[in-house]
């Protein structure tokens, strides 16, 4: 497969489908910490008010008989708790007792203080008895246990996300990796089609296959609509080609293609010293049979005359129609100015035999100049000019003969 | 009308059971004059600050619970003799408690105050001899 800078389907829902976990987490690990720590802190307050009234008996004891052993136990008691900073007890005499987990007593700032009082009179105020809370400790209590709960919600969490984790792989992108799988093998405009899902199938992937399917359709009858019409543009391009340089009635090269033909030949001809001849031809007796037999027969008459030429005419010889009733050859290779003589009287001789056209038999002559190459002009202009003239000395000398232009 | 023997005898005769008073007794001429029920039961209880005020005072109770010693307590107190026993229990692991020397009887108090200046004892009030003082009465 192509390299593809975007992330997988299954990697983006795997972080975020664990992303999500996480931050649940997170916010269940704020949130819960928040209320954990202010219950805790309730909590606290007054599990130490407890502890301390189960010590405020012999609290009181120690502050009314100033006894500092007792006094020492039960701060001793007091700092057995986790969450107890700091205790002390006190009384107006000389009793202190005091006990601190820090050094700096300013980290507990939260103190409660009970007044003791004597044993044997509720009245009389014998000593304090002050224990601090240990904020820190508490706060690490409910990190613990807020912690704690945010873990099993992850994990909770965890297992919902790793089953729709697992489903939208199996039910999109297995189905989606299949369908790309079978585009890419997938010639344009071939007959190949998606195969439907074998397993999982859901109405989305159904439709997006069908969908791909309708389109593959659709390209293939565009392609193949389109191959047809590029060919017979090429086949249009070829006819136009031609129908350019040709003649359309006789398929013979028209003035142009022969003009053409006639610069190169000349081109060839000087290069290596060849004779060449270019013999214009009139038909003598074609507007008659046009005008009294119609178009039909006069056209028929024409590409008779072709067929008649060119099957006289070297492969290489040009026999091209240039109007009406004109005919030009390009004669090339001559051995001397005599071949070229004889092959003018030959066309003459054939052109005089009749033509069978449909049920008439047409005798018509033709007319023929030669202009000789390079004797009677070197360029295309000259010898064509030439050629026209000699053609017209033979019209004028009674039709139905060859003239070799004269100087 | 007449009237029955016995009741004019009772009448008569102050009932030595019906005096439920208590006397402190201390040395005639001792180092302690009078004292306040307060100062008495500070004393007894062993408040150091009150202690201190009398460094060489002596204070005598009774061994056992006797009715004497009840009484005593209940009036100075308020307190029952199991409680003032478990207070004293509790003050003794500390090592330094410093309960009452204990005494046999009244007799054995009052020679004790007799023979000593600075002795503090309780004793029925019709116990008191003259050559003890009172230095509080407990109704």
């Amino acid at each position: 497969m192509n390299f593809n800078p975007h992330p997988s389907l299954h990697s983006r829902l795997f972080w975020i489908v664990a992303g999500s976990s996480v931050v649940i987490g997170g916010i269940t690990l704020l949130l819960m910490f928040f209320i954990a720590f202010q219950n805790n802190i309730q909590e606290n307050k007054s599990q130490i008010n407890r502890l301390m009234q189960a010590v405020e008996y012999s609290a009181a004891i120690a502050a009314f008989t100033g006894n500092a052993e007792v006094a020492n136990d039960v701060i001793k008691g007091l700092m057995l708790d986790e969450t107890v900073c700091g205790a002390q007890l006190f009384n107006n005499d000389q009793l202190h007792a005091a006990s601190v987990k820090y050094a700096d007593t300013s980290t507990c700032p939260e103190a409660i203080l009970h007044t003791l009082y004597s044993p044997f009179d509720g009245a009389e105020v014998v000593g304090y008895l002050e224990t601090r809370i240990d904020i820190s400790a508490v706060k690490a209590r409910s990190y613990r246990e807020s912690g704690k709960l945010a873990l099993a919600l992850i994990v909770l969490l965890l297992i919902p996300n790793y089953v729709i984790w697992l489903a939208v792989s199996r039910l999109v992108v297995r189905p989606i990796e299949t369908l790309t799988q079978q585009l890419e093998e997938i010639e344009p405009g071939s007959t190949a089609r998606l195969a439907p899902a074998t397993t999982y199938e859901t109405k989305e992937i159904s439709q997006l296959t069908h969908k791909s399917n309708s389109l593959l359709e659709n390209i293939e009858s565009v392609l193949v609509y389109e191959r047809a019409q590029r060919n017979e543009i090429e086949m249009l391009k070829v006819l136009y080609e031609n129908m350019a340089h040709h003649d359309s009635l006789t398929g013979l090269p028209n003035r142009a293609l022969l003009n053409d033909r006639l610069v190169q030949m000349l081109l060839q001809a000087k290069r290596s010293n060849e004779l060449c001849a270019l013999i214009y031809l009139d038909l003598d007796k074609f507007k008659p049979v046009n005008d009294t037999l119609g178009h039909d027969v006069g056209d028929a008459l024409l590409k008779a005359v072709a067929e008649r030429l060119l099957r006289m005419m070297r492969k290489s010889d040009t026999v091209a129609r240039v109007g009406g009733d004109e005919f030009v050859v390009i004669l090339h290779s001559l051995h001397n100015a005599q071949e070229a003589n004889d092959i003018a009287h030959k066309v003459l001789h054939a052109l005089a035999q009749p033509f069978s056209i449909g049920k008439h038999t047409l005798n018509i002559g033709s007319s023929l100049g030669v202009a000789l190459y390079p004797q009677h002009g070197e360029d295309a202009e000259t010898l064509s000019k030439n050629a026209d003239i000699a053609m017209y000395a033979a019209k004028g000398a009674g039709r139905n003969n060859v003239q070799l232009f004269k100087l | 009308m007449r009237i029955p023997l016995y009741f004019l005898l009772m009448l008569a005769l102050p009932p030595a059971y019906a005096d439920s008073r208590i006397a402190i007794v201390t040395h005639k001429g001792g180092a302690i004059d009078s004292l306040t029920r307060k100062q008495v039961a500070d004393i007894y209880m062993g408040r150091g600050a009150e202690l201190r005020k009398h460094p060489d005072l002596l204070v005598l109770d009774y061994q056992g619970d006797s009715k004497l010693r009840e009484r005593f307590y209940l009036a100075l107190t308020g307190k029952s003799l199991p409680q003032i026993n478990a207070y004293w229990a509790r003050l003794a692991f500390s090592g330094q408690a410093n309960p009452p020397r204990r005494m046999t009887d009244e007799a054995a108090v009052l020679q004790s105050i007799k023979r000593n200046p600075d002795v503090l004892g309780y004793v029925d009030f019709p116990k008191v001899s003259d050559d003890v003082a009172v230095a509080l009465t407990l109704e």
